[in-house]
Order: C-alpha cells, then structure tokens, then sequence
C-alpha cells in the first residue's frame, strides 16, 4: 500500500468508527437520513440493485484484467457502501480498490469472493 | 435575496442521489435537481438558470466530474456557480481545489455538514449577485442621472443663447433692420474668432453674444433712431449711448458666458484702434478682442448692404474703405486676417443676404461717415 493509498482508506474512515466494524450501521444512517425508517427499504432496494450491477461488471473487467474498470467500480462500491453504512462491505471495497490501483488482478479475484460474503452479510443483517 | 435554494446533484449513482434528496430536500426551502453525468449537468446548467449550487461526483459515465468541472469554471455564464465536489477518495482534494472547485464533501457525508455546506456557499453567491445587481444599477442610474444633467445643461444653453437672440432681435426690430444682419454679424464674427486663433469656446461665445452687439438701441428716442437723414451733434451723442445702455441691459451677468460677451460686445464695438472712438475712447489691446472683431464685422455688413440712402458698396469698394481704416479704426492683425480671407466672409454675405430692402440705421451710417473715405463716396 502505498502513501496516497494509506492517506485516502485513513480519511474514508469515519473518525468514530469503533474497532469492531459492524455489518450494517442502522444507526448512522438513521441519522443522516432524519430518522425518516420510512425510507429504509427505498435506500436499501437501491443500495442492491447498484451492487448487484457493479459486482457483476467488477467480476467481469477482473475475469478480463481490466485493472483501471475494476478500480473505477471499486470507487462506485465505495461510495455507496459508505452511504448506506456497510462497514465491513466498505473495509474490504477498500483493499480491492488498492488492488485495483496496483493492478494486482489476481488479488481482486479472490478479494471478490470475501466482498461477496460479506455482501450477502450485509443483505441477512439489513432486512431483518 | 431569493430564499429558495436550487441544487443541481451530479451523480450516476441512483442511491447516491437519493440520499442528497432526502438530506437536503427535507428543507423546505431546498430544491434538488439531478444529473446523471457531467454532459447532462450542463444541459440544465443551460436550461435552467436559477442553479444555485452543484454537487458533483468524480466518477462518472459519459463526462466524468473533472471535465465537468472544467467546462463550467471555465464557462463565463457559470463560473460564478459553486462547485462542492462529493468524492469518496480524498487523494483527488488537492486536484479538483486547483480546478477551481469551492469545496469538497467525502462521503458518507453527515446530512448537518452538507446542509451547511450548501447554505454558505449559496449565501455567498447570492450575495455577490447583489453586490453585482446594486453595481449595475448604481452603474445605469449614474448614466441616467448624467444623462438628464447634460440635457437640462444643454437646454439652459440653449435658453441663454435663445435670449441673446431674442433679445437681439428686438432691438433690430425697433430699427427696422432684418434678422439677416443680425446672423451675418453672428457668422462673420466666427468666423474672424476662429481665423484669430480664439478657442471653439470662445468662438461659439462670440457667436451667439455678437447679435447683442446693438441690444442698446431700445434705450434710443424714435426722433434719433428712426431719423432719415444725418444726425445733428447732440443726436449724435445720444445716439453714442447706445452703447452704454446695452451694456447696462446686460451688466451684472457674471454666471452666463453669453450675456457676459454680450455686455463687452455692446459697450465696445464702437471703440476704434487709435483711441478715438466711443464710449470709452480705448485703444489698442485695451479693446477686448470681441469688441474688434464685432466692429469689422458691422462695418463690413454696414458697407455692403443697401440702405434707403446709398446703395450697396461693392465687395471692392467697401474693401478700400476698411483699409483706410486699418490701424485707425481697425485692430491692424485683424483686418489683415479678414482681408486675407475675403472670400469666406464674402460667402457669409451672400448666404445671409437680405431678400426684401433694408431701411436706414442711423448708428450705422454714422459710422461708416466716420471711416475715412466713406463720406465722399
């Protein structure tokens, strides 16, 4: 990893996260959206099907060693799996986009099958 | 200021979108409109120009947020809208901050920061777009306010010079003479201001104040004005006052250019060069400028015009008369500047002639009796 790598997932983190990441910080995003519940299920049928797309395409351009499309997904990953508080899905998005940068598509591959757990994690969690 | 804030949200990302509605459009006073892409921002940058602000991603389709940012800090209709970059990798800060962006959020930014955010940056747009509006109205009311200045300025001019022409011609009109006279001695007496090197100032002073020149016969009894024939002595004197009274008419006029030439035109235009005329018997220099040339120009008229009693002198004859006078009568400098361009005053003449007869000015033709060779002709 390397400077801007290391200064770019320090500053991605909340300053307040606690050690211990949670799947599905309900609470936080609570609060950002004005504690409006209502409008859970929208955000999360969004979150999904935006994951859904760019999961699909981020296995596709790592199966065809496209290192600079699998880093522009990894920073869509990113984005939305910190507005919707997926801490964990967040922190491994994180090591596949420094793969991505570093072209190390072999790690993006099996980065991708951890990102996959702990997006279906994310899915159990969310909707209960 | 307009409270209503607009907000262009600039993202590919449904779900990113959504969250900015709904943090920022539970204020009631916020409207978002969204964009999928950089080229869609700047088509409702165009349609719309009530934009306010723009939140805008980086990564994106079609025109990802650099270029975005780019087109619009480098477009003059947009330049003024805030830019507050939403990325979710810091390393960019440096970068866009250089392009020209106000601000940037990371996300998942806190709904209060964003909201905050937004405010300021609209306040101060807003604003700026008062200080600009007050400047260019300020800016036009100034023009409007000169404008009407310099009309009413032009219009009391015009009302002065309209005054010394009125006037003028009411002293004319008691003399029986035509309005010509009066504008040939206007014109003649331009024209030697300008040929004696006067400013366009003091040229177009003298222009509109020589038609005083006369302005005091209103003061002389019909018995010596209308008199057809040569007047005795103390006619004569009387007549001589005519000089004083118009001065009189026109004294104390310090305030308007005109008049004030006017005054000098009156009192002088009968002193002569070597010292012998009236009513002051100054000589030389001592004799405003105005003052010399008025008295070629009325003598010249005088000369070449008919009256009851003489014909018209030809051009040539009147001219041999003035040059007796020169030096005597005539400021010499003068004369030669008047001589040396006849043709342009024989031109006034003839564009000013008089269509019907003129009758007798008693001043006049004791004036020119006076000019050596005159008399005997």
């Amino acid at each position: 990893m390397n400077d801007q790598d290391l200064y770019a997932g320090a500053l991605s983190e909340s300053p307040v996260v606690t050690v211990e990441r949670v799947i599905f910080d309900r609470t936080a995003l609570l609060d950002r959206i004005g504690g409006q519940a209502a409008l859970l299920p929208r955000l999360l049928a969004l979150f999904v099907s935006t994951v859904d797309d760019t999961l699909a395409c981020l296995e596709r351009s790592a199966a065809a060693a496209d290192a600079v499309e699998a880093r522009k997904l990894t920073h869509t990953l990113k984005g939305v799996a910190a507005n919707i508080g997926a801490d964990r899905m967040h922190a491994v998005i994180l090591e596949l986009e420094t793969f991505a940068r570093k072209g190390e598509v072999a790690s993006i591959v099996s980065g991708l099958e951890r990102l996959r757990g702990e997006y279906e994690l994310f899915k159990s969690v969310a909707h209960e | 200021m307009s409270d209503q804030v607009v907000v262009l949200a600039v993202d590919d990302i449904e779900l990113n979108l959504t969250m900015i509605q709904i943090m920022l459009g539970s204020c009631g006073d916020v409207t978002v409109v969204e964009a999928r892409n950089g080229r869609e921002a700047l088509e409702v940058l165009q349609q719309q120009p009530d934009i306010d602000i723009v939140l805008l991603d980086l990564e994106m389709p079609v025109m990802d947020g650099f270029e975005t940012l780019e087109r619009i800090k480098s477009d003059d209709r947009f330049r003024e809208i805030p830019v507050i970059v939403v990325t979710a990798d810091r390393a960019e800060v440096t970068k866009i901050l250089a392009m020209g962006a106000n601000d940037f959020m990371a996300k998942p930014y806190d709904p209060e920061e964003l909201r905050l955010r937004v405010m300021n940056h609209v306040r101060g747009k807003k604003l700026n777009e008062l200080v600009r509006d007050m400047n260019s109205f300020l800016q036009s009311e100034v023009s409007r306010k000169t404008a009407e200045l310099r009309k009413a300025l032009d219009f009391s001019r015009k009302a002065e010079f309209e005054i010394t022409v009125r006037l003028g011609r009411a002293a004319e009109f008691r003399d029986s003479e035509t309005g010509m006279h009066i504008r040939r001695i206007s014109e003649l007496s331009w024209e030697l201001a300008v040929l004696a090197g006067l400013s366009g100032q003091e040229c177009d002073i003298l222009r509109h104040a020589a038609p005083l020149h006369d302005v005091g016969k209103i003061g002389i009894p019909d018995r010596v004005l209308l008199k057809p024939g040569k007047l005795d002595a103390d006619e004569f004197e009387l007549m001589k006052t005519h000089t004083v009274i118009g001065s009189d008419i026109l004294s104390e006029s310090g305030e308007f250019p005109v008049i004030k030439a006017g005054q000098v035109v009156a009192l002088q235009h009968h002193e002569k060069w070597d010292g012998s005329g009236y009513p002051h018997g100054l000589s030389g220099t001592d004799i405003h400028v105005y003052g010399r040339i008025v008295m070629i120009a009325d003598i010249f008229d005088a000369l070449t015009s008919d009256r009851p009693y003489k014909k018209a002198f030809s051009i040539e004859k009147a001219i041999d008369i003035m040059i007796e006078g020169r030096g005597a009568f005539f400021d010499p400098e003068l004369l030669d500047l008047f001589l040396d361009n006849l043709g342009v005053f024989a031109g006034i003449k003839q564009k000013y002639r008089d269509s019907g007869e003129e009758e007798s000015t008693g001043v006049l033709w004791n004036t020119v009796a006076a000019v050596p060779g005159a008399s005997c002709s």
